[in-house]
């Protein structure tokens, strides 16, 4: 597919074209995937001692450029164009991006559905025949973790801080399975030593944290929320639930029976989906909760839209909805997004 | 016809210097230099090597850009190169002598820090409740990089540290660090504790690997790899 017929598609659906900047303020960038990411980044500093970056990801160079409009009105914004990013193999460092976003959404759900919609439009006019829509929501996994109390709760955290970190996220479960890291030992000589410095100026800081931020999170590891029993039950459940794979008309039913089959007090509606039904020609629809891990930045609905490309299914197009980043990356207000973006590489 | 030269690098200063130099001598490879202070020397009855004294960093980087077909310096020099200088070069022997740690230390007052999973708590606590990153003082960056990259924590920045980093937490320039260890001892002196070791270090015999072809190269790396 030629990208004026991309465009095209976006602006009949009210998308407007817009431009982006090439370089942004390194922090922004940092803000959003942390400090490990600058290993990927051309950055550079100006005559001001600032550090920049060229863009790593459009979408980040889109809500930067949302927050300097200072709208409080819907916008629906398409842009295209190169990202740049260092890789540790041989692949080019420019990944060539397209993506389309809705902002400040008055209806949510009529909105997740017009950008899952405009994605269908975008299959249709390819040179696909047939595909998969594969739709999950991060609510459900979070409200599921919120819902396993055996698990203290900076863990429950810490679980759904790296649902989007694969190989992290199973090393956790693991640890939580068979708390070897607990060196029990070593918590009893620590304990001893923490009722001498309760004495002690707590105002004093260590390295950055002071003596009452230290005593804090250890009463709170060690005494009100322990890890001391066995978890095998809650990571059974969180891996049951992320092997769920169903036609989508059946996901809640077949989800609220597990939630009952685990005495979960969880009730999910089909308003989870802005697709009810797979009753649209050469496109099968289901539920998965595992698709789109890698992006930390979605909070509800996630899609992607699966084609068989050189005998491989390839993800041809995924987006989500992504209510916090604007405001994490230094807007004032919450202000909800949803959007797309599209593999070019395969179109 | 004249042979190709084969250019060996060894360290100039430092305590592991004199154990490189014992692994030439008890292979019967005696350096002969102008003077103590002369940085190039040759090898007795091979006219065809030379032998430059250099710093153990830049030993690394010589040998992952050609210059130089066989070198001696550390395994964490190695490891935390470039990808591009790193992929260039083979170890061809780990040593039993320069042995030391690179590790990942923080504050012993910290006693709710016994391990990354806990680490990885404070960063957010940092970033939350103090509204900046997690600051770790280090001369290893990739090494480090990788190392909470592996253990999921992503709210860190590093402070290049190229000189007693263990006194980085004391001046405030950092709450953590991530630097050698031999001992612990230095580290305890600064009130520092280990929560994880990155890397087992210690001196190796390197080759660049596109000069392992080069006539006589094997035949020195079998030399000096002898026990």
């Amino acid at each position: 597919m030629k990208s004026e017929n991309l465009s095209k598609i976006l602006k009949s659906r009210g998308f407007k074209n817009i431009e982006l900047d090439s370089i942004i303020e390194t922090k922004h960038i940092l803000k959003r995937s942390g400090g490990n990411f600058r290993q990927y980044l051309f950055s550079f500093y100006d005559q001001n001692n600032t550090e920049l970056s060229l863009r790593s990801d459009l979408s980040i160079a889109s809500v930067l450029k949302l927050i300097k409009e200072k709208t409080q009105n819907k916008i629906k914004w398409s842009y295209s164009g190169e990202a740049y990013r260092k890789q540790n193999n041989n692949k080019s460092p420019i990944i060539k991006q397209t993506g389309f976003e809705i902002f400040n959404s008055k209806n949510k759900e009529k909105d997740d559905y017009e950008i899952i919609k405009t994605s269908l439009d975008i299959f249709k006019k390819s040179k696909f025949k047939r595909c998969e829509l594969s739709l999950s929501n991060i609510e459900i996994f979070n409200l599921l973790v919120s819902k396993l109390t055996p698990l203290p709760l900076r863990w429950r955290e810490k679980i759904q801080r790296h649902f989007s970190r694969e190989i992290y996220f199973d090393q956790l479960l693991k640890k939580l399975s068979d708390n070897k890291d607990i060196d029990l030992k070593l918590v009893e000589q620590d304990k001893i030593l923490v009722e001498k410095l309760r004495k002690k100026d707590l105002t004093k800081n260590y390295s950055g944290r002071s003596l009452r931020e230290i005593l804090e999170r250890f009463d709170l590891k060690n005494y009100q929320d322990p890890r001391n029993i066995s978890n095998k039950k809650s990571v059974k459940i969180i891996r049951e639930y992320l092997r769920i794979s169903c036609p989508i008309e059946k996901a809640p039913k077949i989800l609220n029976s597990f939630f009952k089959k685990n005495n979960l007090n969880i009730f999910i509606s089909d308003d989870y989906f802005p697709m009810k039904k797979n009753n649209i020609k050469n496109v099968k629809v289901i539920f998965n909760p595992n698709i789109n891990r890698q992006i930390s930045y979605y909070t509800g609905m996630t899609f992607n839209i699966k084609v068989n490309f050189n005998s491989k299914k390839e993800v041809f197009l995924s987006g989500g909805r992504f209510d916090k980043l604007i405001k994490d990356l230094g807007n004032k207000k919450d202000l909800n997004a949803v959007g797309a973006a599209i593999n070019r590489s395969i179109l | 016809m004249t042979k190709e030269i084969i250019t060996i690098l060894t360290l100039s200063k430092g305590r592991m210097k004199a154990e490189a130099e014992k692994v030439f001598k008890k292979n019967k490879l005696k350096i002969t230099r102008e003077s103590e202070r002369s940085l190039i020397g040759s090898i007795k009855g091979y006219p065809n090597i030379r032998v430059l004294y250099m710093n153990a960093t830049e030993i690394v980087e010589a040998l992952g850009k050609g210059i130089g077909e066989i070198g001696i310096s550390g395994k964490d020099l190695w490891l935390e190169s470039e990808q591009s200088i790193q992929s260039n070069i083979a170890v061809a022997k780990e040593f039993s002598w320069g042995r030391s740690d690179v590790v990942v230390a923080t504050d012993s007052m910290w006693l709710d820090c016994v391990n990354p999973t806990d680490l990885e708590d404070i960063s957010f606590e940092f970033y939350q409740k103090k509204k900046r990153l997690m600051r770790c003082a280090t001369k290893f960056k990739n090494l480090a990089h990788g190392w909470f990259n592996s253990k999921g924590i992503t709210q860190y920045e590093l402070i290049t540290s190229l000189g007693a980093t263990e006194g980085a937490n004391k001046l405030g320039t950092a709450d953590l660090i991530v630097d050698l260890s031999s001992t612990g001892e230095t580290l305890r002196q600064n009130n520092l504790k280990v929560i994880d070791t990155i890397l087992s270090s210690s001196a190796c015999l390197f080759f660049a690997k596109k000069s392992i072809k080069k006539k006589g190269v094997k035949k020195i790396l079998k030399l000096l790899s002898k026990d």
